[in-house]
């Protein structure tokens, strides 16, 4: 499956999806030194995003989100891309920081239902490809 | 998004490192949020400056900008810090953390901010008139500002901040745009609101039922505002503070707030705040044990009349053996707090007062099991980041549960 997005900032990255459905907090919700969901209501909680393709709807909360997107970078353990609804400028901002593509507004489907766990997800630019994992 | 040739220049990195990240980082923004141009702002607020929540991201990413060669080109101030920055060995601060938080607030010196570091900016000179356009970061001043002083700011992170102190710009898209502050929600406030902690109360179930950005109109805070008989500002700061604790960047009130002329006659949706509303918040901040460890004031920023209230209601008490009092304020108001003994008489009830940070960002965590505040704001975040449970209720009754009548 393919669909087309906004991509702010630009670039190109393959991993494997973490679909968290409601919209995250990223201050507090993340742990920077292992990438770690830390709020407890939170679907994949004690989880890592580490290595992921991270979509989530957008992001809420602290603007400090901002550096926590650019803490896990720094650590080796943030998300190598991210596929929101509608993004936000902690989101954007963050990931201009960690260089990190983020891919929003897809026309031709909405990523929290089309995009499963353990689904294969490669982002070049506005371009995004889902695959399952037996493909 | 329209760039001039001047810009273009700074993106390239022609002006230096610095000024190029600063743009990427507005360019980022202008294009993901559709905006036409860039646009000058008066001034900047720049959060981001404990090391405990901005962590080693906010440490690389500043010192890249130092060593880039980053100057403000505008009046730029900061956001609390992680530690009160001269009193932190009495706050039970870490050397190693103290160490690089000095770090992080000299790197801001060196760039030319005012490093002042306090949540509530409008004490300090960070404030401006209705339709001026800002570059603010923290939540709760961002929607304090474009709710109670009318000026213009989106919710910027603290990158974007930095970066149009650097540049002097912003991208117009948000809430620099008449279009996007009006109101689409309707809140009938049919309960009254009998203390500030109570308007944080109406704000954290706001911000947590509507959770798309939504911009309310309430219905009925004129009158409740009219019965408290002042200006309401320290209201409106828990208010803006728990609203800033989702994603609403600001409110109108219908008879009280400066754009009386945004506010619609219909509404998409229609809400009302009552006595069953409050409660359902309130539950959530009701720990099982009685005894309270340490009471939180300050969050957002004391200013001078309520670090008076709270002197006034520690007279003649004294806090309990087994617990504390911290008590968060800008180290502007220092020199105050020492000529009218206001501080004289906390410390003599066994209260703390401390300068430049805040119960959100200090590292606080795990140290107390039971902590009571009358700041929404800070009983949300602290349930997870102090590792926490919180007692959320009025200034008074804080001061009741970890204080006793000295005889």
């Amino acid at each position: 499956m393919q669909g087309k997005g906004k991509c702010n900032p630009e670039g190109k990255a393959e991993g494997v999806a973490m679909v968290i459905p409601e919209p995250i907090v990223i201050l507090g919700g993340i742990d920077p030194r292992d990438g770690k969901l830390l709020d407890k209501e939170q679907t994949h909680s004690g989880e890592s995003v580490a290595g992921k393709v991270l979509i989530f709807p957008e992001a809420h909360g602290s603007t400090v989100g901002s550096y926590v997107l650019y803490s896990l970078k720094v650590n080796g353990c943030g998300p190598v891309g991210i596929i929101n609804r509608e993004s936000d400028a902690i989101t954007v901002v963050g990931a201009v920081l960690a260089k990190v593509p983020v891919v929003d507004r897809i026309e031709e489907f909405d990523p929290i239902d089309a995009i499963k766990d353990g689904d294969i997800v490669t982002i070049e630019d506005g371009k995004v490809t889902i695959r399952k994992p037996s493909e | 998004m329209e760039l001039t040739d001047t810009d273009l220049r700074v993106l390239d990195g022609e002006e230096g490192e610095a000024r190029r990240l600063a743009m990427e980082i507005l360019v980022a923004l202008g294009k993901w949020s559709d905006a036409e141009r860039l646009i000058p702002v008066k001034t900047s607020q720049v959060a981001g400056v404990s090391f405990r929540t901005g962590d080693i991201g906010l440490v690389t990413f500043l010192r890249d900008m130092v060593a880039g060669g980053a100057k403000v080109t505008i009046p730029t101030y900061l956001n609390p810090s992680g530690m009160d920055n001269e009193d932190w060995e009495a706050m039970g601060i870490d050397p190693d953390f103290a160490q690089v938080q000095k770090e992080i607030i000299n790197m801001y010196g060196r760039m030319g901010i005012n490093v002042t570091c306090t949540c509530a900016g409008y004490d300090v000179g960070n404030t401006g008139n209705k339709g001026d356009h800002m570059a603010w970061s923290e939540s709760s001043m961002v929607a304090f500002g474009n709710s109670y002083l009318g000026v213009r700011t989106n919710r910027e992170g603290g990158p974007s901040a930095l970066a149009s102190a650097i540049i002097g710009m912003t991208p117009e898209y948000g809430l620099h745009l008449a279009e996007r502050r009006i109101p689409t929600v309707k809140v009938e406030v049919d309960v009254d609101l009998k203390s500030p902690s109570d308007w944080g109360v109406l704000g954290r179930w706001y911000s947590t039922k509507y959770v798309k950005g939504e911009i309310p109109a309430f219905f009925g805070l004129d009158d409740i505002a009219r019965k408290v008989g002042s200006d309401v500002k320290i209201e409106v700061k828990q208010l803006c503070a728990a609203l800033g604790t989702g994603k609403t960047p600001m409110f109108h009130a219908d008879g009280l707030t400066p754009e009386q002329e945004l506010i619609p006659q219909d509404f998409a949706m229609e809400d009302i705040f009552d006595a069953e509303a409050m409660e359902s918040v309130l539950a959530k901040f009701r720990p099982a044990e009685d005894h309270v460890d340490i009471a939180v004031f300050g969050c957002p920023h004391a200013g001078l009349p309520e670090l008076q209230q709270l002197a006034d209601l520690l007279n003649g008490r004294k806090v309990n053996q087994r617990s504390m009092i911290w008590i968060f304020t800008g180290r502007q108001n220092r020199e105050v707090l020492e000529r009218t003994g206001i501080r004289a008489t906390i410390e003599k009830a066994g209260g703390n007062v401390y300068y430049d940070t805040c119960p959100v960002v200090a590292p606080i965590q795990g140290r107390f099991p039971v902590i009571a505040t009358n700041s929404a704001k800070a009983a949300k975040y602290l349930v997870t980041m102090a590792q926490a449970e919180v007692l959320l209720q009025p200034m008074e009754d804080c001061v009741d549960s970890v204080t006793e009548v000295v005889s």
